[in-house]
């Protein structure tokens, strides 16, 4: 059976790891590429604050539990990747609209794609989609 | 050949137990998720680097030709366990195992594979990163063979796999247009690519 998830624990503390260094992830590539929208930490501190918070979670991951033991199967990992890379990207997009202030950078409507989220929030930018 | 690989296998395991301090670091290193999830979050990362549009878009296939690549050789690892079931170091001779007993064959090392399949994806998109990309695949292969579950050779012959399904993982996305290319614009129309 490829996808039995048998270590409970494993499976929680494997999903949590993933989803913290995800966020952590996003906020170094949101400073690095300027994307606002993207953003929960403000840029200055976007790349300290995604590595500090990585190397925490690492360090949790790893001194938490002993992990050198039978567990998640390879396709285990992928499914449960997918899923706390994808509730990072949801948790951070949601948090840099709630935080966002109109008018607080440049703007520049006719931008697509992720490039928009240099100049507008995740929600400004689906509610654009419907007025266009 | 094979005595070859067993003496170096020998050297290596053979320095598990004598330094507390370097058993500490391999059994962190070497469990099956902290470097495959370091470098997948590298990639994840990725996607949404870049200053351009068309830089962007570069990367953006770079991580999805990394995907197919990994999905490439791990589907050749397991014919390949399935061909060659080469039974384990601790299974035919006295090694210090510091690591569970993996009950999958030994050739070629899955997690070998995935590492370099994935520091290859992560040097296309960033060489300086790729480089430590390169160095925690390296030490998460090699200490496979310190802690007593993988003979040297099952961890090149893995790396190479690994290398050549991330080096043939372009030419398929190439193959498969105009998929990516919709998968791409479906992103960019929700705004994540």
């Amino acid at each position: 059976m490829l996808l039995n998830f048998v270590a409970e624990q494993l499976v929680r503390d494997y999903f949590i790891f993933v989803y913290l260094l995800c966020l952590s992830a996003l906020q170094l590539a949101a400073a690095r590429s300027g994307l606002r929208g993207l953003a929960i930490v403000p840029a200055p501190w976007g790349v300290a604050a995604g590595l500090l918070f990585a190397l925490t979670d690492v360090v949790w991951f790893v001194s938490s539990a002993d992990r050198n033991t039978i567990g998640l199967a390879g396709w285990e990992q992928f499914l449960l990747f997918l899923m706390g890379s994808a509730a990072a990207l949801l948790t951070s997009l949601a948090i840099s609209s709630l935080l966002w202030r109109p008018g607080s950078g440049p703007t520049d409507p006719v931008q697509d794609g992720v490039e928009a989220l240099r100049y507008m929030s995740y929600w400004e930018a689906l509610a654009s989609r419907r007025t266009h | 050949m094979e005595s070859l690989d067993r003496t170096l296998f020998s050297l290596i395991n053979g320095l598990a137990g004598r330094s507390p301090w370097l058993d500490r670091l391999a059994l962190a290193l070497v469990n099956d998720y902290l470097v495959p999830a370091l470098l997948a979050v590298a990639l994840f990362g990725g996607w949404f680097l870049g200053h351009s549009r068309l830089e962007r878009e570069r990367l953006q296939r770079g991580v999805l030709a990394t995907i197919v690549g990994v999905f490439l050789s791990n589907s050749a690892t397991f014919l390949l366990n399935l061909l060659f079931p080469r039974p384990r170091p601790f299974h035919v001779q006295d090694v210090n195992l510091l690591f569970y007993q993996p009950t999958d064959p030994s050739f070629p090392s899955n997690p070998a594979v995935v590492g370099f399949a994935l520091a290859l994806g992560v040097w296309s998109l960033n060489r300086r990163l790729g480089t430590l990309a390169f160095a925690l695949a390296t030490v998460f292969a090699v200490s496979r063979v310190y802690v007593g579950v993988a003979y040297p050779s099952d961890v090149m012959v893995g790396a190479i796999l690994g290398l050549l399904g991330s080096a043939i993982g372009p030419r398929v996305v190439r193959w498969t247009e105009p998929l990516p290319t919709r998968f791409l614009g479906w992103c960019r129309r929700w705004y994540l690519a």
